[in-house]
């Protein structure tokens, strides 16, 4: 400010300051840049009892978060300090983060775990940059994130030196591809009622992350003691439901068909949506293939055709797709070679129907929505919400000779299904001793040492083949969460320590399947895992590679007839092996390993979820086959 | 299109197993199919009993789906032989887990 003048002096000094807001006279960051004020008198304006980072966090606290993850920063300094006095870090709790991607990361696993979201803060420029990646994945899954900014927007404020570099115009602009709503509030009031938008945007569906900026000059602003800020009412919107002649219809074909084939993805918000979807498949006795997006079907249930899914949809004479998101790729087959073809899985007259609310969300910039399907009809709205409706309109149509035609169905798809089971058994038994341990061992292993125990499995299956589906039985909506939704990697081990932190109010025991490549991206999590008692077995998957990016090194150098001998240069983690023992316990973490004799694995993890169990996080490094 | 020799090495020579496993390994076959070839999502289980040497040979040279395509340029028909001869002595496992 002009002339030595220190603003939050000023605004002490002015009438607006003692109402907190813009409106009745506060100042605007903008407002303050063009005014000139008269000095005040020093023997007063070197401490206020209140600052406009308090009504932020009574904000946040009618919100009703739980929790506010952050890694420290200068530009919310003010917002950091009242959580933790004025706000008597509760509710939300401030969990110290090591990275920003990891803050954002534990508030994605914690929301699909609790239905809601938590609070994140980030840094300024620096933060929001270290935690685009995790906002993307956060985006693509469509599962809310709730995003508080520091920014100095008035240049004439800032300090001189790391401030600048610190600072942005527009510090959401980073992210405003894939996110879905933002604000950067002028007032208290706006913050208000900007901060309430956002949440109420953030959960209704199609969900994603949101981001509000937190301006230093609102946060430190000067207010009188006995200013209350206005907050408006939080509400959350209901879900959009499909058109109910379209749901009708729906029911009519489905009612009709001889082989319907039901496919889920991102559908099981809430358990309410796993309920809905074993009602409408035992009311049609159709066959489900849960892809995995969410906990959407029983793994055991009769009526899942999910280890047979390509011969289900080759039968098909309707598909219903529940919240895909990739409608094209569930029901076209794509051959990676040198020329790429691909070619339709489903028969000639086949009908395609999609509930989703992909269309409700779409932006132009990131590919995430994939290839165009071509559906035959589209209905827009959440599926889970638009089920209920479904099954209650499929139950009105069906005749007693149609329920005999489905009960013969169901005995013929339980049968197959069965069989899947038994071959998933069988084949999980080739190379039992073998080591490095196979994936199917070190998965049943897990499962004998869990089973007993109320568990919530929150690491995607893909690097591990998938075997807990095919041999676990997964019947409960917190048993899965699905994965990251942009295949970002370093997701996994925040993501899981974020659900730990859920689940242990319910007191679950929370387990991950830890990739190596993706703990080595920010490590530290495990130390916040220590440091706020969050229980939870990490296992790792240990098969000391980016083994992904093998298979594609593999790929290209025999398509150029080079042979595979140096496809290992830049996507394996050897020479040094990584330690992930030692290096959890540097960060404070029970650990052991690594185990690389299949006989060992068992007790350890014995071992490890006695520590578990006593409410600590405990790694156990195991090295794997690749897959 | 390379096949494999209809009379080709036992699979009960240690020797020519070990040789065989040495291929499978320096070739990259196992980053997808296992170590003792027992699969995996990324590819199926290639042994006991696997598919036909000619079948497993085209497979190998001409994949139909998105299996990388082993030339002879980077596999010898010799060293697919071995490769078959390694997968052909994996053991079968004592019983479902």
């Amino acid at each position: 400010m002009a002339d030595g003048v220190d603003r939050r002096t000023f605004l002490k000094h002015t009438a607006g300051a003692a109402i907190g807001g813009s409106a009745a006279g506060a100042s605007t960051p903008q407002q303050n840049a063009t005014r000139s004020p008269a000095p005040p008198a020093d023997d007063d304006s070197l401490t206020t009892d209140r600052c406009g980072a308090d009504c932020m966090v009574d904000v946040l606290k009618a919100i009703g978060f739980d929790y506010i993850c952050a890694n420290p920063g200068s530009s919310f300094r003010a917002l950091h300090e009242s959580i933790v006095n004025y706000g008597a870090n509760a509710k939300p709790e401030l969990i110290t983060c090591c990275h920003e991607e990891s803050s954002v990361a534990m508030a994605h696993g914690f929301a699909k775990i609790e239905g809601r979201p938590i609070a994140v803060i980030a840094h300024g420029t620096v933060g929001l940059q270290h935690a685009a990646m995790a906002v993307y994945n956060a985006y693509c899954d469509r599962v809310p994130v709730y995003i508080v900014v520091g920014n100095t927007l008035d240049a004439t404020e800032r300090r001189p030196g790391v401030e600048w570099a610190h600072s942005v115009q527009d510090a959401a602009s980073l992210v405003r591809d894939f996110t879905k709503w933002d604000d950067m509030p002028l007032s208290l009031e706006h913050f208000a009622e900007s901060a309430v938008r956002a949440y109420s945007l953030a959960t209704t569906a199609p969900m994603g992350p949101v981001v509000i900026i937190a301006d230093s000059e609102l946060q430190e602003r000067p207010i009188a003691v006995d200013f209350k800020l206005r907050i408006p009412k939080v509400t959350s919107s209901t879900a959009p439901q499909g058109e109910l002649s379209a749901i009708a219809e729906v029911a009519k074909l489905l009612v009709a068909a001889e082989n319907p084939v039901i496919v889920a993805d991102r559908m099981a918000r809430t358990p309410a949506g796993l309920a809905s979807l074993i009602d409408l498949a035992e009311t049609l006795q159709a066959g489900v293939i849960d892809q995995g997006g969410r906990m959407n079907f029983p793994s055991r249930h009769p009526l899942n055709q999910s280890g047979q899914s390509r011969a289900a949809l080759a039968g098909a004479d309707i598909v219903v797709g529940l919240e895909l998101t990739d409608f094209w790729g569930t029901i076209n087959t794509f051959r990676d070679q040198l020329h790429r073809s691909s070619r339709s899985i489903l028969k000639a007259g086949a009908k395609t129907i999609a509930i989703s609310t992909r269309e409700l969300g779409l932006k132009a910039n990131y590919q995430e929505f994939q290839r165009l399907p071509e559906v035959d009809l589209a209905i827009a709205g959440d599926a889970e919400a638009t089920l209920p409706s479904l099954v209650e309109a499929v139950k009105r149509l069906v005749t007693a000779d149609r329920r005999r035609a489905f009960e013969d169905r169901g005995k013929r798809l339980a049968e197959s299904s069965r069989n899947a089971h038994d071959r998933a058994r069988a084949d999980a038994a080739y190379a039992w001793e073998a080591s490095p341990v196979t994936t199917a061992r070190l998965s049943l292993e897990l499962w004998d040492a869990i089973r007993g125990d109320d568990w919530s499995l929150v690491s995607y299956l893909n690097p591990v083949s998938g075997w807990p589906m095919r041999l676990w039985t997964f019947d409960k909506h917190s048993q899965f969460i699905g994965g990251s939704g942009g295949s970002g990697i370093g997701y996994t081990a925040p993501a899981s320590v974020g659900a730990a932190l859920a689940n242990r109010k319910h007191g679950r025991l929370t387990v991950t399947i830890q990739p190596d490549g993706d703990l080595m991206y920010a490590p530290g999590v495990l130390w916040t895992a220590a440091h706020h008692r969050i229980p939870l077995l990490m296992v790792m998957h240990n098969n000391r590679a980016y083994h992904q990016e093998v298979m594609h090194l593999q790929r290209m150098a025999n398509r150029h007839n080079r042979g595979v001998d140096r496809a290992h240069i830049g996507t394996t983690i050897t020479d040094p092996n990584i330690d992930f023992a030692k290096l959890a316990q540097g960060l404070g973490v029970h650990a052991e390993g690594p185990i690389e004799r299949p006989a060992d694995l068992a007790p350890a993890l014995k071992r490890a979820i006695a520590v578990v169990k006593r409410g600590e996080p405990v790694l156990v490094d195991v090295v794997t086959q690749p897959r | 299109m390379a096949v494999l020799s209809a009379q080709s090495p036992s699979a009960s020579d240690p020797d020519l197993v070990e040789r065989g496993r040495q291929t499978f390994v320096r070739v990259g076959c196992y980053q997808c199919h296992g170590r003792e070839a027992q699969g995996a999502s990324t590819g199926p289980r290639l042994g006991p009993n696997p598919l036909p040497r000619a079948v497993f040979a085209r497979a190998v040279r001409t994949p139909r789906n998105d299996m990388p395509p082993y030339s002879v340029k980077i596999l010898s028909d010799r060293e697919l032989e071995d490769v078959y001869v390694f997968v052909t002595a994996r053991p079968a496992p004592a019983r479902p887990r």
